[in-house]
C-alpha cells in the first residue's frame, strides 16, 4: 500500500515560482483598488500613558482626509488577541506600548493620511514606563492590566529533585538571557478591504489563519461571521509575526465606516513597533548528571517579558516549558516560568515558539555537562535521548515516532563531526597567514512539538474537485507564506491519485472559497493538512467508485482517475460519462490526534520533530568577529514531501539560526525602539551564511502523517543557535549566556580570559 | 513638491546651484539620499548629475594625476586597471564598500559629499594624499582630502559647489596597501572601524612613506602619525607591527553608539591594522627566504 511514487520526496518546481520570479504574483501590499481609501493609524506616543482626550479635528481639516475614527467608532467589542481579548481595537483609556492603536485616518491619498494622522491631537497623560519583568512581578508594582502583571505562569514537577541532585557527579548551574528579535518578513503588514459581489466586508491582507481572522474581525464589528470575509493566499513572509491581527480589523472598519475600498502598507519602522517579537527571556538552568553520564535532573525557570498585551504568550511559555528538557530521559525535573506584561512591546509566536529560548539554555547545558564528564558532547546526548514510549520531561509519555537518536548518529557520521579535533581552519593557505582565526565545531539536538497541541482544537479540512476533463483543483485554507506547502499538497494529491501535477491545481486561503485548514503555524500545515489532502484523495476515489458502481454497474470498490478517464473493476470509461458537465466535489477533514492527558493550555504534543544540528565558526581572535563555516542538519521531519521545500526550510532555518545567536536584537530604552529599521536591526545576509550547508534528511515516518511525513520548519531553525553557541565555546574555551554573541563581547570575554 | 531635474551639462549645475542651491539636492546613485527620507524631504529640487560625461571616467592627467570623476561607481572603481595600478588602495576599499547592489549604484563623490566618519572610501583617499576638486560657476578649487571633512556629515563645500572628481598624486616605486574593516556582518554593512595601510617597499625590506588611517572611530576619518612613525624607514617586524596597532588605538577618539561601543573600535582599529599586516609580514619574510634557499641548494 505505501508505495511511494516519485513525486513524493522530490525536487519538483514550485507551483508559484515561475510568477513570483517573473513579478506577477501580487502579494497584500501590491493591491490596489479604484476608489480607494488609505488608511494610516495614528499609535501611541508614549510606552505608558493614560488618554485624557483624543481631538480628531485638526486631522479633518486636512484635504483629502475623509474619516478618522476612534474608539467610539468600534461597533462590537474593543479588543482583540489570539487567546486572551486584552488588546484593544483603538486604545480608549490607556497606551501600554508604542505600537499601540490611538485612532485611524482615512484619506483619499497616502500623503493626506498621513498628514492627518500627525495631526491628530492625542492629549496623554505619561505613565512611568514597565521594563524590567522582576519588577513587573513584585508585589505593589503598577499592574498593566485588572488581573495584575503575570500574564501566565506554570510550575512542574516531576521525580525528586533533591534525591536526584544528591546522586549527581557533575551539577552544572547557569543563567542565560536572550534577546528579544523581530521576525524581519520581507512584506510589512498589508492588504486591501472592501465589500464584495455579494455584500461581505472583506478583507484581503496578510495573515496566517483566515477564519481565525474573521473571528475576530467580526467580533470587534459586532457582525455576523457569515458577513465577513477573509483571504490571505499569498503572504510576504510571517514566521509567526502575522499570527495576531496586524491590519485586519482597521482595514475593516474603516470600510465599514466610509463603505469605500481601503488599502493599508506598514512603513518599516511601523512594522517593527507594532507586531509581535520573539519573546525576551531570562532563564536559569540547574542540570546534573551521574558519573555514567545519565542525566538526572533538569531544574528549569524562565521569566518571559510578554509586552504589553497577552497574544500568545500563554502558549508560548508552555510551550518552552514542555521543552525545558529537551528530548532527553530526565527523571527528575522541575520547570517554573512566568509570561509577565510590561511596556516592551509585544512579543507572541516566533519559529519555534518559546523552543527557541529553552534550546539555548538546555543545549549550552548539555555541553557544560559533558565537558565536565569528558564525555564526547554527541555520546551524551545519544545515551540521554527519548525513546518511543520513554517520558518525555514533564512526565508525559512519548507516544509518536522518536527520531532523536538517529538524528544524533546521523550527525555523528557526518563530516563536519569528525573533523572536530582539527583547530585551525580549513583553508589550507591560512593556518600561516591567520594565526588569530580559531576554529570550532558544535551540536546541538532538540525537539519540536508539532501542531497545536491538545485542548485546542487542531483539525485540517479541505476540499477537492474534480472537472469533467479529469483536471483537479485542491481548496485549502492555509496560506502560501513562502514555505512552499501548496506545492507539497499536490506532491500528495498527485502521489496519491498517480495524477500528474500538471493537472493539479490549488486554490488557497479564502474564508468564502476554501475550508477551514487550520493554522499556518506551528510546523503543522504539511502534516495535518497533507493528511487532509490524503483522505481526501481516498474519498475521491471511493465516491469515483460508488458512482461508477451505480452509473455503470462496476463492482464495488474504489476507482481511479486515468487522464480523462475513470479506471475500475469494469475497465476504463470517459470520465465525462459520469460526470457530464458537472464538477464533483469532495470534502475531507483530519483531526490531528492528541495526547491522552491535557497538562495545561496545549501541553503536551502529541507528534514532535526531531534534529541535530552541527555548525563549525572561525573565531577570528584580533577582530572578536565569529564567521559561521558550515552547518549540518540532521532533521527528522518523518517522510520528505518536498526535498526542495524541506532544504529551503532547512538553509533558511540556519540563516536565522545564525542572526539569533551572533547579531540580531531588538534594543529598547524605556519602552521606546532604538533599533527601528534594517539599518539597525541587523540581519544576516547571504555573506554571513555558510557556502557550506548540508541538508540530512532522517526519515522516521510517522504513521499518523501523509506518507508518513511531518513538519519541519521550525526543528529547521532552532538548534542552530545552540550549535553555534556551542562551536564558539570549542573554538575559544569561553562560553557565551547572553545571546546576541557579538565581536564587542568576544573581545571583552578574551580580555577577560588573559587577565 | 519636489522638481526632479536632468541637466545635460556641468555648466547648467552650477548655474542652477548657484541660484537655488540652499534648496536643491544633488543625486548620483542615490544609495545614501534615497534612505533618508527626511533629507529628501527638505529639498525643493533633487538634481541628478549621474549622467554628466564631465563628471566620469578615470583616467591620467597631463599633470601626473590620477583623475577619478565624482560619479564613477565604488565597483567601476575596484575594478579599473589603471586605479589597481595607482592607487591600489583605493581600488581595495571600494571593493568592500556595501553590496553589490550598493557598489553598482554609490559614488565616489557621494561617498565624499554624504561625509559620513563611516565612509569606506575616505580612510583609503587619506593615505593617498588625494584632492578633492570642487566646482561652482565660474570658479573651482582643488582642497586637499584632509582639509576636505569638518565633522559628521559636515564638509568644507559652499552650497553652490559639487565635487567634480577626485585626483590623486601619481607615485613611484612598488607599494603595498591594505584595507580592513569590521561590521556587524559581512555584507551590507557600515564600517565600525576601518584601517587603511599604505607604504613603499624596498629591496632591503623597509617600508617608507607609510601611511596609516582609521574610518568610524573619530568624527571625521583620521591618519595617525604616531602609527605611521613607528613603521617608517623601518623593516616590518611583529614588535613594530604592535606599537603600530598600539599607536591606532591611542589615537582613536571612538563613541558609543548602536552599532559599537568605543572601548571595541578602540579595539578593533588596532586589530584591523595587526591583521592586515600579519600577511604583509609574512610576505616580506617569504621574499627574502629564497636566497637562502639557493644557498642551501648549492
Amino acid at each position: 500500500m505505501d508505495k511511494t511514487p516519485s513525486v513524493v520526496g522530490a525536487r519538483v518546481k514550485r507551483i508559484d515560482a515561475e510568477d513570483k520570479v517573473a513579478g506577477r504574483t501580487l502579494y497584500p501590499s501590491d493591491k490596489t483598488l479604484p476608489g480607494m481609501l488609505w488608511v494610516e493609524v495614528v499609535r501611541a506616543a508614549h510606552p505608558h500613558a493614560r488618554i485624557r482626550e483624543i481631538d480628531v479635528k485638526p486631522a479633518l481639516e486636512v484635504p483629502g482626509v475623509v474619516r478618522v475614527l476612534t474608539h467610539r467608532d468600534v461597533p462590537g467589542e474593543n479588543a482583540f488577541g489570539i487567546q486572551i481579548q486584552d488588546m484593544p481595537v483603538l486604545c480608549f483609556d490607556r497606551v501600554r506600548y508604542l505600537g499601540d492603536a490611538v485612532a485611524l485616518v482615512g484619506a483619499e491619498t497616502r500623503q493626506a493620511a498621513r498628514e492627518g494622522a500627525r495631526r491628530v491631537r492625542v492629549d496623554y497623560e505619561v505613565l512611568e514606563p514597565i521594563t524590567d519583568p522582576e519588577a513587573a512581578m513584585a508585589p505593589g508594582a503598577v499592574a498593566l492590566h485588572p488581573k495584575g502583571n503575570i500574564m501566565h505562569q506554570g510550575h512542574f514537577e516531576k521525580g525528586d529533585l533533591a534525591a536526584g541532585f544528591a546522586c549527581c557527579a557533575v551539577i552544572v548551574e547557569n543563567d542565560y538571557s536572550v534577546p528579544m528579535i523581530d521576525h524581519a518578513f520581507l512584506e510589512t503588514e498589508a492588504g486591501i478591504s472592501y465589500y464584495d459581489e455579494h455584500g461581505r466586508l472583506t478583507v484581503d491582507a496578510c495573515g496566517q489563519y483566515i477564519y481565525r481572522d474573521q473571528t475576530q474581525i467580526a467580533r470587534a464589528l459586532g457582525l455576523p461571521l457569515h458577513q465577513v470575509r477573509v483571504m490571505a493566499p499569498i503572504v510576504g513572509g510571517a514566521f509567526g509575526g502575522k499570527d495576531e491581527v496586524t491590519v485586519q480589523i482597521h482595514l475593516a472598519l474603516m470600510t465599514f465606516h466610509t463603505q469605500r475600498p481601503c488599502r493599508m502598507v506598514a512603513t518599516r519602522e511601523e512594522s517593527i513597533v507594532s507586531h509581535t517579537k520573539r519573546h525576551p527571556v531570562k532563564m536559569s538552568y540547574k542540570t546534573g548528571a551521574d558519573r555514567q553520564g545519565n542525566l538526572l535532573c533538569v531544574q528549569a525557570r524562565f521569566v518571559a517579558d510578554t509586552g504589553a498585551y497577552a497574544s500568545l504568550g500563554g502558549p508560548v511559555l508552555n510551550v518552552m516549558m514542555e521543552h525545558a528538557a529537551g528530548p532527553y530521559r530526565v527523571p527528575n525535573v522541575k520547570v517554573d516560568g512566568y509570561a509577565v506584561y510590561t511596556n516592551n512591546g509585544f512579543s507572541g509566536a516566533f519559529r519555534g515558539f518559546g523552543c527557541t529560548q529553552a534550546c539555548v539554555g538546555l543545549e549550552s547545558q548539555m555541553d557544560l555537562m559533558a565537558a565536565a564528564l569528558r564525555l564526547d558532547p554527541l555520546k551524551f546526548r545519544e545515551q540521554n535521548v527519548l525513546h518511543k514510549g520513554d517520558l518525555a520531561g514533564l512526565g508525559y509519555p512519548m507516544t509518536c515516532e522518536v527520531g532523536a537518536g538517529r538524528t544524533v548518529r546521523s550527525a555523528q557520521r557526518g563530516a563536519l563531526y569528525r573533523s572536530r579535533r582539527r583547530r585551525a581552519p580549513a583553508k589550507p593557505a591560512t593556518p600561516s597567514l591567520k594565526p588569530y582565526l580559531r576554529r570550532g565545531v558544535g551540536v546541538a539536538t532538540q525537539m519540536q512539538g508539532l501542531g497545536l497541541g491538545i485542548g485546542i482544537p487542531d483539525y485540517a479540512e479541505v476540499g477537492l474537485d474534480l472537472r469533467p476533463d479529469g483536471t483537479l483543483q485542491l481548496r485549502a485554507g492555509t496560506n502560501e507564506i513562502g514555505q512552499g506547502a501548496y506545492t507539497a499538497y499536490l506532491q500528495i494529491l498527485s502521489g496519491r491519485l498517480g495524477v500528474p501535477l500538471s493537472r493539479l491545481s490549488m486554490v488557497g486561503a479564502d474564508t468564502a472559497l476554501t475550508p477551514d485548514s487550520g493554522t499556518t503555524t506551528a510546523s503543522r500545515t504539511i502534516f495535518a493538512v497533507g493528511k487532509a489532502v490524503e483522505l481526501a484523495a481516498e474519498k475521491l476515489e471511493r465516491v469515483l467508485g460508488e458512482r461508477a458502481e451505480r452509473a455503470f454497474g462496476w463492482a464495488p470498490g474504489p476507482a481511479r482517475l486515468q487522464g480523462d478517464q475513470l479506471a475500475g473493476s469494469g475497465g476504463r470509461r470517459p470520465l465525462r460519462e459520469l460526470l457530464g458537465d458537472e464538477e464533483l466535489s469532495v470534502q475531507a477533514v483530519f483531526h490531528v490526534p492528541v495526547a491522552e492527558r491535557e497538562m495545561g493550555d496545549g501541553l503536551p504534543h502529541r507528534f514532535y520533530s526531531f534534529g541535530t544540528h552541527v555548525a563549525e565558526v572561525e573565531v577570528n581572535t584580533l577582530t572578536g568577529e565569529i564567521a559561521v563555516t558550515a552547518v549540518e542538519a540532521h532533521l527528522d521531519g518523518g517522510k520528505v514531501i518536498s526535498r526542495t521545500g524541506f532544504e529551503g526550510q532547512s538553509e533558511g532555518g540556519i540563516a536565522q539560526g545564525i542572526g539569533y545567536a551572533l547579531m540580531e536584537e531588538v534594543r529598547l530604552e524605556g519602552g521606546r525602539f532604538l533599533t527601528t529599521n534594517f539599518h539597525t536591526y541587523v540581519i544576516p545576509t547571504s555573506l554571513d551564511v555558510p557556502e557550506d550547508l548540508r541538508t540530512v534528511p532522517v526519515e522516521v515516518r510517522e504513521p499518523e502523517g501523509p506518507y508518513g511525513a511531518k513538519g519541519i520548519s521550525e526543528t529547521a531553525m532552532v538548534g542552530v543557535t545552540p550549535a553555534v553557541l556551542n562551536a564558539i565555546a570549542d573554538a575559544l574555551g569561553v562560553r557565551f549566556f547572553r545571546l546576541p554573541v557579538r565581536a564587542e563581547d568576544v573581545l571583552a570575554a578574551l580580555q577577560e580570559k588573559k587577565t | 513638491m519636489l522638481n526632479f531635474l536632468r541637466l545635460s551639462s556641468l555648466a547648467d549645475v552650477s548655474e542652477m546651484l548657484w541660484a537655488d542651491g540652499p534648496v536643491s539636492a544633488l543625486i548620483a546613485g542615490g544609495t545614501d539620499l534615497l534612505v533618508r527620507p527626511e533629507r529628501l524631504a527638505s529639498a525643493r529640487i533633487l538634481i541628478d548629475i549621474s549622467n554628466l560625461t564631465e563628471l566620469g571616467g578615470i583616467g591620467v592627467t597631463p599633470d601626473g594625476d590620477l583623475r577619478i570623476g565624482a560619479a564613477v561607481t565604488h565597483q567601476e572603481i575596484a575594478d579599473d586597471d589603471t586605479v589597481r595600478r595607482h592607487a591600489h588602495l583605493l581600488a581595495q576599499a571600494c571593493a568592500q564598500v556595501g553590496s553589490v547592489q550598493i557598489r553598482n549604484r554609490g559614488t565616489l563623490g557621494g561617498n565624499l559629499a554624504n561625509a559620513s566618519p563611516a565612509g569606506d572610501s575616505i580612510p583609503a583617499l587619506l593615505c593617498l594624499e588625494a584632492r578633492v576638486a570642487l566646482v561652482a560657476r565660474e570658479r573651482g578649487r582643488a582642497v586637499p582630502i584632509n582639509e576636505f571633512f569638518v565633522g559628521p556629515a559636515k564638509t568644507v563645500m559652499q552650497v553652490d559647489e559639487l565635487i567634480e572628481s577626485v585626483r590623486i598624486p601619481l607615485r613611484r616605486g612598488r607599494w603595498v596597501s591594505f584595507f580592513e574593516k569590521a561590521g556587524q556582518r559581512k555584507g551590507m554593512c557600515c564600517s565600525k572601524a576601518s584601517v587603511a595601510f599604505l607604504a613603499q617597499r624596498h629591496g632591503d625590506r623597509r617600508l617608507t612613506g607609510v601611511r596609516v588611517a582609521l574610518g568610524a572611530v573619530a568624527p571625521t576619518a583620521i591618519r595617525v602619525p604616531a602609527a605611521e612613525a613607528a613603521l617608517e624607514g623601518q623593516v616590518l617586524t611583529l614588535e613594530r607591527a604592535r606599537a603600530a596597532a598600539e599607536a591606532c588605538r591611542e589615537a582613536a577618539r571612538a563613541i558609543d553608539d548602536i552599532r559599537s561601543t568605543r572601548d571595541y573600535r578602540r579595539e578593533a582599529v588596532s586589530a584591523l591594522l595587526l591583521q592586515g599586516l600579519l600577511p604583509l609580514y609574512d610576505r616580506m619574510r617569504a621574499l627574502a627566504r629564497p636566497r637562502r634557499r639557493s644557498r642551501r641548494r648549492r
